[in-house]
């Protein structure tokens, strides 16, 4: 399947789920909807994962962005404080994916240091960056990472719940909002 | 080639009709029929609640006395699919054993047969009512017969076959279930009288007598003017009309 | 131990029963979840059916060899730097928690979403021990404020409505009366969210442990259990010796079914891999990883070839959600704590067979379990297998018994059946009004009178005799 075909496919999916993708092609475009997303969702605090140069460079781009307070990862595992009080007060975490998957519309998310699993869990709104490449069929076409990385968590879509009446309700105990956006390296 | 009929005791007791209809639609296709006559029952109502004992001597008698059939044809898919599937359960003698090797695969609910091996799935009938169908559990699950009595129903000439809604959910009969558990059957049973009631048939049809007996059982408290219907009375009755 | 009562299964029935609420609730719910399922297997799988056929062999496989691929996974837990116990039965788990939990200084403890800790009855056990517990699955919290037990095992809130739960969180936190599912689940979050922050330990299900690499791999939709994964320095797993898979792509394969089997989803939204404790950032200490597996009488069916498939089970659901009987009376009336068809065949192994027997009785056989269970468990088999075995060892009542035998003797006495038949052919008219009375049945049921000609009659006049004239 062309890549073409498996974002068309990755982001159909994820809509299912009440997910959101957006396809860019350079920084302005990725920084023109993610403002957008900053100000419909009324976000203030930003936690931002810099492992990826389009990451770091959003990072850069942002903190001259008054209206929201910014930090990195890196700096707050330097700040020693506990990583959880750093993160209980986000609004938008912002992480590096690992693989997209088109079948599912799943994102696969290894935690580490530079992106700990609480960047994807605590804030009410979550972004995902990612590229092209890292689109992939199928779940089980990443076994091979799977088993060698030590925690890795797959992310389909925000939290949800249909405990009451089996009416769904999004955003219980992780994210209300995930959007992921993907940086289609073929275009441009 | 000649064809054994197994009618259930059930039917043989209680709803001898549908026992005549088959005769009468397979003799009709010019079929050579015959009853071996000393037949009583498979024993399925033993075996469902745990007498393997008493489920066995019944499974060796029947065996014995069916033992060479070319083909055996029932008009009901449960005690089929206990010939057909549960013997195997039962510790059976040697000589039943072998006797089961041969005949397992020899033994056929009626519409399996018409269809599946007569081939035939028009039997030039005629009949003017709304009908429903109801499929029974173990004609559905045990025997995967589906779309065979669809299709001789759909073929009778003035027919019309309603969808029944959850037409495979089980009617709340389960043998000796229904006399231990009398409540939960009733309710359950009512639930598919309700959704027979909403196809707004006139008759419910299924391949299984104990089936129509518990359907039955509610409709006639509520004075329904639905009737059951097996669905070898109704090609029967057809064929007669034609 | 706080394990089930199934004694009163009958009574319970006949009180749900009257309870058309619940009946409605219940049957909505698991209506949703069939037509979710459906949608979903003929949109999107069309291979299906070969999935079971495969999710199937992998189980066997893995349950015949059981003790290999258990060896193989305590190794790979050793080398990841995960802690074991493997617990005989419920007293000795509940016991393994309470150590751990004193020997790391913990007093409160949040829960996701554990079939086999309500098995072990966990929750009363620590809080006997004076730990505050909190589940934090919605579900199984709304279920914890009520004080009740869960009654489904994958929506263990399924038979309550919204204006319970509303009248529930309106009682028990003064708040406003809302029976809106959004407000409901939000006020849950912020109340659970305190207490995720202030947990000292986490504990939590598995649904996979995989042999292989000796990941453990924990399914959910809340993002529940990765909190109570990731908060707490101490992150206690609590599940059964059935959850081995032998390799990740043997559980990314019944993943595939698992989450369409309970609710239709392709996936859920969380499915969290763990090898190894998180380790530690700037001043926090590094996790710690302990996992307990649960026997409690499973062992003795690794060992049975006729049952072992009951191992098998994944735990989706499916089974309750298409069972007739389970729809028409919810969960709790089992008196056990896995309800439904999966429920009735494994209770009687780990509870006594004399106490959980009537369990296999109240089942129409009917085969909708077997037809959706997507690992292909035979259960309505061992739900005959159950009652075979209640049977051998003489638990069913003295009249049963009796009836059946002389049952047997008219089957197997061609007179005798042939005057019995006679008899009841000639008393067809007096029952042509007022149908037969059976016992029981005819309570709530007509039965028809009996033919006043058999088809052995018939067929002897019509058949028979026709054949002899035209032989002559
Ligand atoms: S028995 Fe089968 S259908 Fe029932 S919960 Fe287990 S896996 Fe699911």
């Amino acid at each position: 399947m062309s890549k073409k075909i498996l974002i068309e496919k990755f982001k159909s999916e994820l809509i299912k789920v009440n997910g959101d993708c957006f396809v860019f092609k350079n920084l302005s475009e990725a920084l023109k909807e993610l403002k957008s997303i900053i100000a419909k969702e009324k976000i203030k605090n930003i936690a931002i994962s810099t492992k990826t140069d389009i990451a770091k460079s959003i990072f850069d781009e942002l903190k001259k962005d008054s209206s929201v307070t910014i930090e990195s990862v890196e700096e707050l595992n330097k700040t020693n404080s506990i990583l959880k009080d750093n993160l209980k007060n986000i609004d938008l975490g912002i992480s590096c994916a690992d693989f997209l998957v088109a079948e599912t519309g799943s994102v696969i998310l290894k935690s580490s240091t530079d992106e700990p699993r609480l960047l994807s869990l605590l804030p009410e709104s979550h972004i995902v960056i990612s590229t092209s490449e890292q689109i992939i069929e199928r779940l089980e076409d990443a076994v091979d990472f799977l088993s060698i990385e030590n925690w890795v968590t797959v992310i389909t879509g925000p939290s949800r719940t249909a405990d009451i009446e089996k009416v769904l309700v999004t955003g219980v105990h992780g994210p209300k909002k995930l959007y992921v956006f993907i940086n289609d390296i073929e275009i441009s | 080639m000649k064809i054994n009929l197994f009618i259930p005791c059930i039917v043989d007791q209680f709803a001898p009709k549908v026992a005549i209809s088959t005769y009468k639609i397979l003799k009709k296709l010019g079929c050579n029929v015959d009853y071996p006559f000393e037949q009583t029952c498979c024993g399925q109502p033993a075996f469902n609640t745990g007498y393997h004992y008493e489920a066995r001597i019944c499974a060796e008698r029947f065996l014995k006395i069916f033992a060479n059939s070319d083909y055996i044809v029932s008009p009901s898919g449960s005690c089929v699919a206990m010939v057909k599937n549960f013997y195997q359960e039962l510790e059976l003698n040697p000589e039943a054993k072998s006797i089961y090797n041969d005949l397992k695969i020899k033994i056929f609910e009626l519409s399996d047969f018409l269809v599946n091996v007569l081939k035939v799935e028009d039997l030039n009938a005629n009949f003017k009512a709304k009908v429903t169908y109801h499929d029974s559990c173990h004609l559905l699950r045990e025997l995967n017969i589906l779309n065979e009595p669809r299709k001789l129903i759909g073929s009778i000439k003035g027919i019309e076959l309603i969808d029944l809604n959850e037409s495979d959910r089980c009617c709340g009969f389960g043998g000796t279930f229904s006399v231990k558990f009398p409540e939960l059957s009733t309710i359950i049973t009512e639930d598919k009288v309700r959704n027979i009631e909403l196809s707004g048939a006139d008759y419910v049809v299924a391949n299984d007598v104990s089936c129509l007996l518990n359907i039955q059982g509610i409709l006639k408290n509520k004075n329904s003017r639905i009737k059951t219907l097996h669905l070898a009375e109704l090609l029967a009755m057809g064929i007669e009309n034609a | 131990m706080p394990n089930s009562n199934t004694k009163h299964f009958k009574a319970l029935i006949r009180e749900k029963l009257s309870d058309k609420k619940l009946r409605n609730i219940v049957k909505k719910a698991t209506s949703h979840s069939i037509s979710k399922r459906i949608e979903t297997i003929n949109n999107y799988i069309p291979e299906w059916e070969q999935l079971r056929d495969r999710a199937n062999f992998i189980r066997s496989k893995t349950m015949q060899n059981w003790e290999f691929y258990f060896e193989q996974l305590l190794k790979k837990f050793r080398e990841n730097g995960i802690e074991f116990f493997y617990a005989n039965n419920s007293s000795d788990a509940c016991s393994i928690v309470k150590t751990l939990l004193f020997s790391f200084g913990v007093k409160k403890v949040v829960k996701s979403k554990s079939m086999v800790t309500e098995e072990i009855g966990l929750n009363e056990y620590l809080e006997r021990n004076g730990f505050e517990v909190t589940e934090t699955d919605l579900g199984e919290y709304i279920i914890q404020l009520a004080n009740e037990k869960p009654s489904h095992i994958t929506a263990p809130a399924l038979h309550k409505s919204r204006q319970e739960i509303g009248e529930l969180f309106s009682e028990k936190f003064n708040i406003d009366y809302t029976d809106a599912p959004e407000k409901l689940t939000e006020f849950a979050r912020l109340i659970l969210r305190q207490k995720f922050l202030n947990a000292d330990a986490g504990i939590s299900g598995a649904n996979f442990l995989v042999a292989e690499t000796g990941t453990i791999i924990i399914v959910e939709n809340e993002g529940n259990a990765r909190l109570s994964i990731t908060l707490p320095k101490l992150h206690i797993v609590i599940t059964s010796i059935e959850k081995i898979v032998p390799t990740l792509s043997d559980a990314l394969m019944l993943l595939k079914l698992l989450p369409v089997s309970s609710t239709g989803q392709k996936i859920t939204s969380y499915v969290s891999f763990i090898k190894k404790p998180l380790q530690s950032i700037g001043s926090e200490n590094s996790q710690k990883i302990v996992v307990i597996i649960l026997d409690n009488g499973r062992s003795k069916l690794l060992k049975n070839d006729k049952s072992r498939s009951i191992l098998y089970c994944i735990k989706c659901g499916a089974c309750m959600n298409n069972c007739p009987i389970y729809q028409s009376v919810g969960g709790h009336a089992y008196g056990s704590v896995y309800p439904g068809p999966i429920g009735s065949i494994l209770t009687p192994w780990i509870n006594t067979l004399n106490e959980s027997k009537d369990l296999a009785y109240g089942s129409t056989l009917c085969g909708a379990c077997s037809q959706v269970c997507p690992v292909k468990i035979d259960i309505h088999n061992q739900l005959l297998g159950i009652r075979k075995l209640s049977i051998e060892n003489k638990y069913s009542p003295l009249i049963e018994r009796v009836i059946f035998k002389l049952w047997l003797l008219s089957m197997k006495n061609f007179k005798l059946f042939t005057l019995l038949s006679k008899f009841l052919n000639f008393l067809s008219p007096l029952f042509q009004e007022s149908g037969l009375k059976i016992p029981f049945w005819s309570k709530y049921k007509y039965f028809p009178a009996p033919a006043e000609i058999s088809f052995h009659s018939w067929w002897q006049k019509e058949v028979k005799i026709k054949e002899r004239i035209n032989n002559v």
